[in-house]
């Protein structure tokens, strides 16, 4: 499996891959961030991604962590899109034959691929935190809000906290978006398919808020936020283990038996 | 002499892939001898990639079996280690250079990196390794594609069109590497269209029409022992013993044709030296006689025809002639 690892590693590391991953990282940390500060600064607060916040409270020690929170659902679609990009892009051009003639033991295939896409995505929500702390920063001189607060040890430990369970919530993005290129074979089609059914996802929740709990983004995103009024943390992040587990065995599945046609 | 050189690298028994919706391969039967460069020829369609892709595991067959390099086709780990190959022309990442892209390879199969540098010089391609796969001609991907191929030092190679885009001194080179693996005691299993490639070649052929197996042996066997395989005519010296060599050539089994007198019939190659002296001997003076032995393509067409044509109907191709025997004395 290690050399699948490394094998998957370089082909993660192409320039293509490395810049459309930062960049879209980076733009959506910069943008949310940003647009969180000036939507603070309105007289209803932000909204972005959770609970209103005022600009009166954002020097809290908790608001680097908070911030990076708030990150989940795009830095989420980021996560799905990389995980359905790079698997279908080995159905469409091929390369996957010639990948499993040279290893034939699919699951290795599978299981190394998908701890170097996990790795891939840890190291990309951790810039992006860099990225999300960098831009508060500066945001926070604009709007003159304190943050001495925020190199205490308090937050540092928040911050780190929600970058870890940022990490595990896109390892739920990811293996979804794997397991709908693996289904469609199709990066477009998965990503299509994965948008919506976020999108369905989200509805249900805003309409039926009882059905939170059993909706995959929803506990995904609970996890994110450090639990939710309708999810707890430990909820979430079993919901989490189990999403990726039933994922990660139903793709297998698939995997082990299907023609490689393409 | 190891195993493999008294064993066939490849048996295949009664395979057969369902498709559904009337589309079915097989089932097939033959053997691909150890050491030996084998053509796998057909028309497109006729189910060449679907056989390939079943004897690499990455589709499963509906019935039947294959043993290759002596393990069963279901112990794909037990074999493709051991087998190189190059399915459906050559895919890589085009962001990426060859040398990184064969590193891919070298990693996933576990294969020391020092084989890469060896396999671009053997393919020569180790001037542009260093370049992106993207700025690559088609017969620079094709000799990187049978470069990945080497890597694991296969003991199968199983090439799907490998002279696809090169130029004639790329087909040349391949030629001659492959005769060279050949010699080193790598099988090969070609498949391909170009029938002139494959005639100066193979020294195995396994023919593929509708997805049944519709000849099997060497390709002399082929050009040399079918019905249609020369084309012969003759030309009495004195045309009013035409009718007289039409009867002496159906004694001796052929079924000729007249035209502006000449005979015509299609046979095996000793047959012209046959007839030539029955009509010697019965007091007929041929005035010349031509022999045309067909190519592997022509035989390759006359066989499929054969198969495609309705009981009794004329199969042969028109043939063009080429004088390889004059006049008796």
């Amino acid at each position: 499996m290690t050399g699948v690892f490394r094998a998957t590693w370089i082909k993660l590391r192409r320039p293509a891959v490395v810049t459309a991953a930062a960049v879209a990282a980076s733009l959506f940390a910069v943008m949310m961030t940003l647009g969180t500060f000036f939507t603070a600064n309105l007289p209803g607060g932000s909204r972005l991604n959770g609970p209103p916040l005022f600009l009166a409270d954002m020097g809290a020690p908790g608001m680097p962590g908070e911030l990076i929170d708030r990150m989940v659902e795009v830095l989420g679609t980021v996560a799905l899109s990389i995980g359905a990009a790079v698997i279908a892009a080995d159905y469409a051009t091929g390369t996957l034959r010639t990948q499993l003639v040279r290893q034939p033991r699919r699951l290795v295939w599978l299981g190394g691929t998908a701890l170097a896409l996990a790795s891939f995505v840890a190291i990309l929500v951790v810039a992006a935190s860099a990225v999300v702390l960098a831009t508060a920063f500066a945001a926070a001189n604009f709007y003159h809000v304190p943050t001495q607060e925020w190199t205490s040890s308090a937050a540092v430990t928040a911050a780190a906290s929600s970058t870890g369970r940022m990490i595990l919530a896109l390892l739920g993005y990811t293996a979804l978006g794997t397991a709908l290129a693996m289904l469609l074979r199709s990066a477009i089609a998965a990503i299509g398919v994965g948008l919506v059914l976020a999108l369905v996802d989200v509805t249900i929740a805003s309409l039926a808020p009882v059905a939170k709990p059993f909706l995959p983004v929803q506990v995904l995103n609970a996890v994110c936020l450090g639990g939710t009024s309708d999810i707890s943390l430990t909820y979430a992040v079993t919901g989490t283990v189990l999403i990726i587990a039933l994922v990660a065995t139903a793709s297998s599945a698939v995997f082990v038996r299907r023609d490689i046609t393409e | 002499m190891n195993t493999l050189e008294t064993t066939p690298a490849v048996h295949v028994r009664e395979l057969c892939k369902d498709y559904g919706s009337g589309q079915r391969v097989g089932p097939l039967s033959f053997t691909v001898p150890a050491g030996s460069i084998t053509g796998f020829v057909g028309h497109n369609g006729a189910g060449k990639t679907t056989t390939i892709r079943m004897l690499l595991g990455l589709i499963a067959p509906t019935e039947g079996t294959a043993d290759i390099l002596g393990h069963d086709l279901r112990d794909r780990v037990g074999y493709l280690p051991s087998v190189g190959a190059l399915v459906e022309g050559p895919t890589f990442y085009d962001g990426l250079s060859g040398r990184r892209n064969l590193l891919i390879h070298a990693r996933l199969g576990d294969i020391p990196t020092d084989r890469i540098g060896e396999v671009l010089a053997e393919t020569g391609l180790a001037d542009r390794a260093d370049d992106r796969v993207g700025k690559y001609s088609l017969g620079m991907r094709q000799r990187l594609g049978i470069a990945a191929a080497l890597l694991p030092r296969p003991a199968l190679l199983i090439l799907d069109e490998p002279a696809n885009g090169l130029d004639p001194q790329g087909t040349a080179d391949l030629r001659t590497l492959l005769r060279r693996l050949a010699d080193d005691g790598i099988t090969c299993f070609i498949s391909s269209h170009l029938l002139t490639e494959v005639e100066q070649l193979c020294d195995h052929l396994v023919a593929l029409h509708q997805g049944a197996v519709v000849f099997e042996g060497s390709p002399e066997s082929l050009t040399g022992g079918t019905p249609g395989a020369s084309r012969i005519q003759l030309r009495p010296d004195d045309p009013a013993d035409l009718p007289a060599l039409a009867e002496l050539v159906a004694a001796l089994g052929h079924t000729s044709t007249e035209e502006a007198g000449w005979l015509h019939f299609s046979a095996p190659g000793e047959a012209a030296a046959i007839c030539n002296a029955a009509a010697m001997h019965a007091g007929i003076t041929l005035a010349e006689l031509k022999l045309h032995q067909i190519s592997l393509e022509e035989a390759f067409f006359n066989l499929t025809a054969a198969q495609d044509a309705p009981p009794g109907a004329a199969t042969a191709h028109p043939l063009p002639t080429v004088t390889t025997g004059s006049r008796p004395s």
